[in-house]
């Protein structure tokens, strides 16, 4: 083995300068082939009549068509709205419990690394297998666990249908709560163990102890962990697909949760006007960029701070 | 320690132990619900008490339809192994695509000086946040054109891509933090810039080798949008079968029982995962950007 490393440094005695663009090469590729290119060519076909169901025909340059359509038609603003209304919805929840689980679990204590891998779990599973078995035994109507429950409770609730909103923004919390956790334990570990400790001894109280103390060190990673959500809220598309039961409708939306992710789908594959989807999907492309932008620019000023 | 002490640190568990009932009865509730037997997963009120059977483990076997008692998509219920083989192939092929290709391009970014890097890493961040349907249309045409489609190498591929930009990111992170002075040393002694990459830095790397081959793992594991819409049957992974499952039950033909046991055997090489490298969970799913160990 030694023999063989050594001899590929010697044949290819190449200088530094040659090799590292040796090592970007390979990943330039792939990216280029199976990312960037279907990117761009997204971005031009938005600009045509397009769709994936025509073979054989040149499809025409409608110029900003697509676009007009988009600002003029209800349908896509009223996804632009669920968007917002799931993301907010789910975010804010994952933020207030995220923060109080973080304060509860930020100092060690026997057993707390076993719980916080716990709390992790949902996370590592697919979230079409989530969403799946979510629907099937914890919101069907009939043998669903949480309807029992809520039939205990005497609430009024069907799980699917017009509560399907609550079913969706629940499943979501129920997964993603633990990221939020998770980023501020992280950068609490950034809090010096003596600050901790002489407040403690400085005898402050619950409320003066987090907001003087831990709260400076820990909003950097809110935020971060609230705009990371954000951008990856828009996304979800799974458990969306899901409740909306049927095959995602095309026109107006009776359950109030069909999002663009999923209007995205249905346009491309199910009512085959790809290229008024490509249009939406560009601007969702723009919205995702000012957020990574945001939050790309907002990290390098904590690393600087540190 | 005052009384109220007491009290609050009482508090504390009491929530810590809400918390993690919500998040592990969902996950029990789908493990019992498939060991019961048909009836039982039907009830209307919750049962606990049943003779366990592992009849929705054997999945090879035919599906029996509980009103009419026929076998009924034989032909789909014995392609659960191809299913399954499909995804660890793919899995396995695409992890090694990203995991390699990723690790020379993090190291370079981090060692080297290169031209528009952090371009490159903004790029990748920002294919890693956005949803992956914009693609789809693109890639569909795209695989149709290359005779792709429906191929363990195309889907293989695609994987590889979108899991990329985690393995470099989190390798960055490891790489930055490796100590240069010993790679210094290393080529004072005449070790050529490969030597010390291969001989003396990856060896001190496994643990970040091996939490961006997890992650990667999740990207192809996980995924349901590439395997639904850029294969019909050939390469399909384990989750489009599941989803197969899901559409029957949708139109009642079937009961829980075989979709939740699905979902115990798709969960379980993840949760395992999670427990090995449980310090660097928030490392990966931050993509990489949050470089904190969560012990």
């Amino acid at each position: 083995m030694d023999f063989g490393v050594k001899q590929l440094a010697v044949t290819f005695d190449i200088k530094d300068k040659y090799l590292k663009w040796l090592f970007v090469l390979p990943a330039l590729i792939l990216l280029t082939v199976f990312a960037i290119i279907p990117y761009l060519w997204t971005f031009g076909m938005s600009f045509y009549d397009y769709s994936v169901s025509i073979f054989g025909r040149t499809p025409d340059f409608i110029g900003l068509q697509n676009y007009e359509i988009l600002m003029t038609h209800p349908d896509i603003w009223l996804r632009f709205q669920n968007t917002a209304k799931f993301s907010v919805t789910a975010v804010t929840i994952e933020f207030l419990f995220g923060l109080m689980l973080a304060m509860l679990l930020f100092e060690h204590f026997r057993g707390r690394r076993l719980i916080l891998t716990l709390c992790v779990l949902p996370m590592m599973i697919a979230p079409e297998i989530t969403a799946m078995v979510f629907k099937m035994v914890m919101f069907r109507p009939d043998i669903g666990f949480v309807n029992y429950l809520m039939k205990l409770l005497a609430i009024p609730y069907e799980g699917y249908g017009k509560d399907a909103f609550f079913s969706v923004v629940s499943v979501d919390v129920w997964t993603w709560t633990p990221f939020i956790m998770l980023m501020i334990i992280g950068g609490l570990s950034s809090v010096p163990k003596s600050v901790l400790e002489s407040s403690d001894v400085d005898g402050a109280g619950w409320w003066a102890r987090f907001r003087y103390v831990i709260f400076p060190y820990a909003r950097p990673f809110m935020l971060l962990a609230v705009i990371f959500r954000l951008a990856d809220s828009f996304r979800t598309w799974e458990v969306i697909r899901e409740f909306l039961e049927v095959p995602p409708p095309v026109g107006p939306d009776p359950l109030g949760i069909d999002m663009l992710p999923s209007y995205l789908y249905a346009l491309a594959f199910r009512a085959f006007k790809s290229s008024e989807m490509m249009a939406t999907a560009i601007i969702m492309v723009v919205m995702s960029l000012v957020l990574v932008y945001t939050y790309l620019r907002y990290l390098k000023r904590i690393e600087k701070h540190e | 320690m005052s009384n109220s002490y007491f009290k609050i640190k009482n508090l504390r568990f009491i929530i810590i132990a809400i918390w993690l009932i919500i998040i592990l009865f969902p996950l029990f509730w789908i493990a019992l619900t498939s060991v019961k037997p048909t009836e039982a997963t039907l009830s209307q009120t919750p049962v606990f008490l049943f003779t366990p059977t592992l009849q929705n483990y054997q999945f090879g076997a035919e599906v029996i339809d509980p009103y009419t008692n026929e076998p009924i998509f034989a032909g789909i219920a014995s392609q659960f192994p191809r299913y399954l083989g499909n995804s660890i192939i793919i899995t396995l092929f695409s992890t090694t695509i990203a995991l390699s290709v990723g690790l020379l391009l993090a190291y370079s970014l981090s060692k080297f000086k290169i031209m528009g890097g952090t371009a490159l890493l903004a790029l990748m961040l920002t294919i890693h946040t956005v949803t992956p349907i914009v693609f789809t249309p693109a890639l569909f045409i795209m695989f149709q054109n290359l005779g792709l489609q429906d191929t363990h190498l195309g889907l293989s591929l695609i994987y590889a891509t979108f899991a990329l930009p985690l393995t470099v990111w989190i390798l960055r992170n490891f790489f930055n933090n490796f100590s240069k002075t010993i790679e210094e040393a290393a080529k004072v002694d005449g070790a050529s810039t490969l030597d010390v990459l291969f001989r003396i830095t990856l060896p001190q790397l496994r643990v970040g080798l091996a939490v961006a081959a997890i992650f990667a793992f999740t990207i192809a594991w996980n995924d349901f949008i590439f395997t639904l819409t850029l294969t019909q049957t050939n390469a399909s992974t384990f989750v489009f079968l599941a989803d197969f499952f899901d559409d029957l039950l949708r139109v009642g033909v079937l009961t829980p029982g075989p979709l939740t046991s699905m979902s115990i055997v798709h969960m379980l090489p993840s949760f395992i995962f999670a427990f090995l490298i449980q310090r660097y969970l928030l490392l990966g799913f931050s993509a990489g950007t949050i470089n904190k160990e969560v012990d």
